[in-house]
């Protein structure tokens, strides 16, 4: 699921867009599929809306369907039929880059971002964006000076992006990133509370939580200064790093790509064990070996349908397991299941009690690395981004039983 | 107070130019081999030019690329501060060695997760 702001900020823009007359009488597109475009889908299904395709640039994605809408290149839309009774919303990062496609294409009518997820972008050299863009770059200083100041004589760790297994691999890397570089103190700079939970359990390295804005400001400040303490650690974000370009010719687990691409470590190398744990202060609500734990949701992955995990828990049941579904704030529990809440650093105890995790490929499995049970992680069936790679390929965990779901899923614990 | 008004440097308005005419437009740093990146871009199916900054290179040195400018070290500082103020377009790169602050492509052809040549390759 979509981080509640950021979808709080897709309703609300849609919404104004809806009350303007924006898409009165508009064939509409989406454009680029992911978990937040189909969380717009649903979002326009509710509000009576109907889609005519997700546009992609994926060759793999193409001529598959998503909520049961067709995704298509936007090479094969007849643009020009449409006059201008088309309209494009786009809730990926990469609004700019799609624009700028489908305004080559000859796209005629309007594209509408109704998420601002990467303000270090805007194609454009006019006079008015880069002023405007000098005033983000002066802002980001001010907030970088004020960590040098908050933290005199620490080496600086940028997290740009609140994914937590890209948290856990930064973490269970930097001792020896750390040492390398001779730095002794650090702290880490993430965008959310549960990232700097993901960060404790591993030590005491001090957080500071930024408001996404704010942390994407101190980062462009880190890029323009070439700030020698201070360090970006992310696979293909912001847009200086280019990671994600060796995707296209070979296949590099995530894990590789943190500690080669991201750290640059030679060798042999293996993630820090985190130790910071604690107990869940209601393990005795749970039945020791005798009970499950799902995991379905994620907020950056494609969710799984909702019938696949009603199956696995009615199954689960059946075989006298206890069933709990680990949820956050508005997430609903799967039915016939019960709701269980614990926090980051008391999941291990919670799963090592139950004796079984299965959960939607996503950071909490990283989390749960080194949990002793039996561990199952499930992959949607999709392509890492435009690659030719399957997640289930970049993703897949040592001590995890990886299971792709794909049509006719019939895997049962 | 007013904002001073916003004077567009030449360079960029050549950059602007050549972003329309090519696939792609890169700038050289330091520790790119230009042998290797010159034999990847021979193999590319894009459209793209190289900006050689003068103090980089000498002219011999670069004339095995299909498509160049030799830029002055004021027309290089004028692109790379913009281009690290901001992501003006997805076209354009600085290709060189540093990862002193974020990962660099390099990386995991020291690391022998790739070849020298894949390297060049996903660089373009």
């Amino acid at each position: 699921m979509m981080e509640k702001s950021k979808h709080d900020e897709m309703t609300q823009n849609l919404d104004r867009l809806i009350a303007d007359g924006a898409l009165q009488g508009k064939t509409l597109f989406l454009f680029g599929h992911c978990n937040a475009t189909e969380e717009l889908a649903e979002l326009l299904f509710y509000k009576g809306y109907r889609i005519e395709a997700i546009l992609d640039n994926s060759l793999t994605k193409q001529g598959m369907l998503a909520k049961d809408i067709q995704i298509v290149s936007p090479e094969s839309v007849n643009w020009e039929a449409y006059q201008d009774n088309a309209a494009v919303l786009i809730v990926t990062r990469f609004y700019e880059a799609m624009s700028r496609q489908l305004k080559n294409l000859g796209f005629p009518g309007k594209t509408w971002k109704l998420v601002d997820y990467n303000t270090f972008s805007e194609y454009s050299l006019s006079g008015e964006t880069i002023r405007r863009k000098k005033r983000r770059l002066e802002y980001g200083q001010e907030v970088l000076l004020g960590i040098k100041r908050k933290y005199p004589g620490y080496f600086r760790v940028f997290c740009p992006f609140p994914a937590l297994g890209d948290i856990y691999f930064t973490a269970g890397f930097l001792p020896r990133f750390l040492k390398e570089r001779g730095e002794e103190r650090c702290v880490i700079c993430v965008p959310t509370r549960v990232c700097e939970k993901v960060v404790s359990l591993f030590g005491d390295y001090p957080a500071e939580v930024l408001p996404q804005k704010e942390l994407d400001a101190a980062i462009q400040a880190v890029i323009y200064t070439q700030d020698t303490h201070s360090f970006i650690a992310h696979q293909d974000r912001p847009y200086v790093v280019q990671l994600s370009k060796a995707l296209y010719a070979k296949e590099i687990p995530l894990e590789e790509i943190y500690a080669r691409g991201v750290f640059g470590f030679k060798g042999e190398c293996a993630l820090a064990v985190p130790t910071k744990w604690k107990d869940y202060s209601y393990l005795g609500d749970i039945h020791p070996g005798r009970a499950a734990v799902l995991s379905p949701y994620a907020k950056s992955v494609v969710a799984l349908p909702e019938e696949i995990w009603r199956d696995l828990a009615d199954d689960l049941v059946r075989k006298g397991f206890q069933v709990f579904t680990n949820v956050f704030g508005d997430e609903k529990p799967i039915e016939g299941t019960v709701p269980i809440s614990p926090e980051i650093n008391e999941m291990k105890s919670v799963v090592e009690r139950a004796g079984l995790f299965i959960g939607i490929r996503s950071g909490l499995c990283d989390i749960l690395r080194t949990a002793g049970c039996r561990k199952v992680a499930l992959y949607p069936d999709y392509f890492y981004c435009d690659t030719k790679w399957k997640a289930i390929e970049m993703y897949s965990i040592d001590g995890f039983e990886n299971i792709a779901v794909g049509d006719g899923f019939s895997w049962r614990p | 107070m007013a904002e001073e008004a916003f004077v567009k440097d030449p360079i960029l308005t050549v950059l602007e130019e050549d972003l329309l005419q090519y696939d792609r437009v890169y700038l050289l740093g330091e520790g790119i081999d230009f042998g290797k990146l010159a034999r990847a871009a021979d193999r590319s199916e894009k459209k793209m030019i190289f900006y050689f900054p003068e103090n980089l290179c000498a002219e011999e040195e670069v004339s095995c690329f299909p498509a160049y400018r030799r830029i002055s070290p004021e027309q290089e500082n004028v692109i790379l501060n913009l281009y690290r103020m901001y992501e003006f377009t997805d076209n354009f790169h600085l290709l060189d060695a540093d990862s002193r602050n974020y990962g660099n492509l390099l990386n995991y052809m020291e690391s022998g997760v790739l070849t020298a040549e894949e390297v060049y390759e996903a660089l373009l």
